[in-house]
């Protein structure tokens, strides 16, 4: 098998050529997010390069297993705002019971 | 005056009380959706394990879990918009390539799947359902 090494530089040049032409104003942006991208994966990567090499896993299963990282973002995505929900409403419950307290202590304080 | 004066304050009251209970129902925590994300992740991987094996000897069983995840999405769906990102992460898990049941659909593809990729594929798969976990868990105990 190629040097991995030599496949990731490959991989940093069409990214580079993609950035280029896909989003050309956002380019130097884009190239950093690719870039931590890249590396926060390329253990993984390297591993499955070297099981498809080897013969271990077939193309179809490497594919799903760099998909699975699409999927993941997408869950991480999905889980920050079901979160982001659950904490508005988790101050919307506090606001209620504020607003049911100064309620009760009007009414009372009127009798 | 006075009259109107305490109607308005029952009315106040009353209206507090149904947002809160509007709110409530999409986003309190729901042990039975707990236990459907545990269900899932603990067929799907005992299913994956049998992944060197022939599909065909499983299919009923892949079938019944893709049956368990359409339920699943109905039900998550009758809480209503609010619970939307859960639903979507469903729907993901049930349809999308490289999530669950994707992988049995290689699996039917190809006959079996290789060990080397069971063993990659099960933290993926474990990760991609943490996800819907980490939401459930996080909903209001009432």
């Amino acid at each position: 098998m190629e040097k991995f090494e030599n496949i990731m530089k490959e991989i940093r040049q069409a990214v580079e050529v993609l950035a280029g032409t896909t989003v050309r104003k956002y380019k130097s942006e884009a190239l950093a997010d690719a870039k931590k991208l890249l590396s926060s994966i390329q253990d993984d990567l390297k591993r499955w390069t070297k099981l498809l090499a080897s013969g271990d896993i077939t193309t179809a299963e490497y594919e799903w297993l760099i998909a699975s990282y699409k999927e993941e973002a997408k869950m991480k995505s999905l889980e920050k705002a079901g979160l982001a929900i659950s904490r508005i409403r988790q101050f919307a419950n506090s606001v209620l019971d504020t607003a049911v307290d100064v309620v009760f202590q009007k009414v009372l304080e009127k009798k | 005056m006075k009259h109107i004066s305490a109607l308005l304050r029952v009315s106040v009251f009353t209206l507090i009380i149904l947002c809160g209970a509007c709110i409530s129902a999409a986003l309190n925590y729901d042990e039975q959706s707990v236990r459907n994300v545990e269900l899932v992740r603990q067929d799907a991987l005992r299913l994956l394990n049998q992944g060197t094996k022939p599909y065909s000897g499983f299919e009923a069983e892949v079938t019944a879990l893709k049956k368990k995840i359409d339920e699943i999405i109905i039900y998550e769906s009758g809480k209503g918009k609010a619970n939307a990102p859960v639903v979507n992460m469903w729907k993901a898990v049930r349809s999308s390539t490289g999530n669950l049941v994707n992988i049995f659909e290689l699996w039917e593809r190809q006959g079996t799947l290789s060990q080397a990729f069971i063993e990659e594929s099960r933290p993926r798969v474990a990760n991609l359902l943490n996800s819907i976990l980490t939401v459930e868990e996080h909903k209001t105990k009432r």
